[in-house]
């Protein structure tokens, strides 16, 4: 691995709890149905720069962490984080060679997958839940998803992690 | 991978059919508070910008507004005043017991729910402040919701306008009992079961009636706003807007309810 994997793993903590706290940032009600799945995008980013040091259980961790700070439903986001980075996993051969654009795409239905798999585990699990499944998040998760790779590669670059994921289209 | 989603799931039955996770709760919770205040200091910081760069033509605006404010709530007190006493002579005539007075706790809100269908704020009150789970909390307009988990420091409280949220009420003008539920939408709440003959109009206004013993009685919860009659349902369809300014607030009051005092103190009311 050219980059070293100490740094590697602090960033990534440090990058989780930073999309952490985007997604805990209060806004209002119809603002939030937008708010993108910031968490989840950043898993990924860590899951296309290096899959052989971030996996699943990345993943897991930082559904759990979410879990956390949502605080009902343990294991919710975990579950559904887990299965999104494992259907990731069985693309990885092919995603050396998306361009940016391309990795947009597959974010746009990675985190729908992943409204729908929440949708349906609330479902499950809450009686009497009548919430509305939103594909807001899935839209400007895919929107962002760019200028997110552009500024965190940048961001990594300055600290001395060369290798980084495509950003050109 | 088959591991982690098994723990996961675990974790998802356990938490839904037992309490075993109820004690890391609070645990979890002291975890989370710091980091709930550093996201809601973005808008901290805007409003204090706000506060700091103010014109002063604006402040004298504000100052010259809160005065003629004060002069009409100090006029609307001379004669609550008057009325409570009024009301208090009354009751005794009746013999009926004694209005009691509620006080409240200033608390300010660091953190809203992260999932946009779950109307849930946590505050910065909790256990270390007297704060009980079922709590009614207030906003300087109306009723607002209930605390649902103490913490240390901090509490969780559930929005009337969560899907999952009902609570008892009456009409002010006629004392027409009712139960209003929220609908997961902070603008809208609404009335279940009530029958096509009852006295409910447009601009009605709502205030809980403290049946079920949880809120206490006569706290503002919402104006009628459409009252259709849906054909082929035998009920009316009844919608509210709530009082409060459940998505805008900042600061809320923890009502310590008289009746709850009475309660802990075996002597009292005697």
């Amino acid at each position: 691995m050219p980059e070293s994997s100490q740094l590697a793993y602090l960033w990534s903590a440090g990058s989780v709890v930073i999309g952490l706290l985007l997604q805990l940032v209060p806004l209002s009600s119809t603002m939030a149905l937008w708010r993108p799945q910031f968490i989840l995008l950043i898993v990924f980013y860590w899951m296309f720069r290096n899959p052989f040091m971030h996996g699943i259980t990345f993943a897991w961790l930082s559904g759990l962490l979410l879990d956390i700070f949502v605080g009902e439903l343990f294991g919710r986001h975990a579950i559904v984080f887990a299965l999104c980075a494992y259907l990731i996993r069985l693309i990885q051969q092919r995603l050396h060679h998306f361009g940016v654009l391309h990795q947009a795409m597959l974010v746009l239905f990675m985190v729908l997958v992943s409204q729908l798999l929440l949708h349906s585990i609330t479902l499950i699990f809450r009686v009497g839940w009548d919430g509305s499944l939103s594909v807001a998040p899935a839209i400007t998760s895919a929107i962002l998803w760019p200028f997110m790779v552009l500024v965190i590669n940048r961001l990594l670059k300055t600290q001395g992690l060369g290798q980084s994921i495509s950003s050109g289209s | 991978m088959l591991l982690l989603a098994f723990v996961a799931l675990f974790l998802l039955l356990i938490d839904t059919y037992t309490r075993w996770l109820q004690p890391v709760r609070p645990w979890l919770a002291e975890l989370t508070t710091p980091i709930y205040w550093i996201s809601s200091l973005p808008k901290r910081i805007g409003e204090l910008g706000d506060e700091t760069v103010v014109s002063r033509a604006d402040l004298e605006a504000e100052i010259s507004r809160q005065k003629t404010e004060l002069f009409i709530l100090k006029g609307r007190i001379q004669r609550m005043a008057e009325l409570a006493a009024e009301n208090v002579r009354l009751r005794n005539l009746l013999n009926a017991t004694e209005l009691l007075q509620d006080s409240v706790l200033v608390s300010e809100l660091i953190g809203v729910s992260p999932d946009p269908s779950r109307h849930t704020i946590i505050v910065n009150r909790g256990e270390d402040h007297a704060v009980f789970v079922g709590q009614a909390v207030l906003d300087a307009d109306g009723l607002m919701g209930q605390v649902v988990e103490v913490y240390h420091s901090s509490s969780k409280v559930l929005l009337i306008s969560d899907s999952s949220h009902a609570l008892p009420v009456q009409v002010l003008r006629n004392g027409v009992r009712s139960i209003a539920e929220g609908m997961g939408d902070h603008k809208r709440l609404t009335l279940r079961f009530v029958t096509p003959t009852t006295d409910i109009k447009v601009g009605d206004q709502l205030v809980s009636s403290g049946l079920g013993g949880r809120y206490p009685v006569g706290y503002p919860v919402g104006t009628v706003t459409s009252v259709d009659m849906v054909s082929g349902n035998p009920y009316l369809k009844v919608e509210l807007e709530p009082s409060a300014r459940i998505d805008r607030s900042r600061y809320v009051l923890l009502v310590f309810s008289a009746i709850e005092k009475l309660g802990t103190n075996p002597d009292a009311g005697k």
